[in-house]
């Protein structure tokens, strides 16, 4: 497949930081993940 | 999502981490996370601040908030955007691997000290951050009365903080 849209890194911008709770309520920041994995995140449209 | 979760293992061997951010409330995000056994972290956000922070963005003519997946790198920079057009419009996981191998090739790439040192200064504060003993070389914080003048402070104080070998500092 072609390859997809990658946001140069010296284009890139730092995107907010926040804290949410996960599904066992323990705070989740995704700062915490800086420094150590990339993250896929997805914003749901809801499942109900 | 039933996509998300098939391909899950792939994405993680990719160096990345899956999160899912809803809009439901927490109780029904939690039930509905272990009904189908969800292998990622999935987060609450019933009042949409992060989605809205996020730019997710919510059709009037179809009801309903359409899926956007952002995929952040390693220091914390927006590397890769789809904003749905469709309810059910989210890349293919072939589109997300393919992401996430120009990330590891780009790292593969770095090859300037500069780079290495700021990925070496990433790496370090966890460790600087671990509890001193008594014997930590750090100078003391407080100056006896009539030494070290305020600017020669601040000096040694930002040299405390940066991560050069005596050496790099040495040529400054």
């Amino acid at each position: 497949m072609s390859d997809p849209a990658v946001i140069p890194a010296a284009a890139a911008e730092t995107v907010p930081d926040f804290t949410l709770a996960d599904t066992a309520g323990r705070g989740v920041r995704l700062s915490d993940f800086r420094g150590r994995r990339h993250v896929v995140l997805v914003f749901n449209r809801g499942f109900t | 999502m039933a996509q998300l979760r098939q391909d899950h293992a792939q994405i993680t061997a990719h160096g990345a981490e899956v999160v899912v951010v809803g809009p439901e409330d927490g109780p029904t995000f939690a039930a509905y996370w272990a009904r189908e056994a969800m292998p990622f972290v999935g987060l609450a956000d019933p009042d949409h601040r992060v989605a809205a922070a996020f730019g997710q963005r919510v059709s009037l003519l179809r009801l309903g908030r359409l899926p956007t997946l952002v995929i952040v790198d390693r220091q914390g920079r927006l590397r890769y955007r789809h904003d749905g057009v469709g309810m059910h419009d989210i890349p293919a996981t072939a589109t997300v691997l393919a992401v996430l191998r120009a990330l590891a090739a780009e790292s593969a790439e770095v090859s300037d000290p500069a780079d290495g040192a700021a990925l070496v200064g990433d790496a370090a504060p966890p460790v600087q951050a671990a509890p001193a003993g008594p014997d930590a070389e750090a100078p003391p914080e407080r100056p006896a009365p009539g030494e070290a003048p305020i600017d020669d402070r601040l000096h040694r104080a930002a040299g405390r903080g940066a991560t050069l070998t005596p050496s790099e500092a040495g040529t400054r």
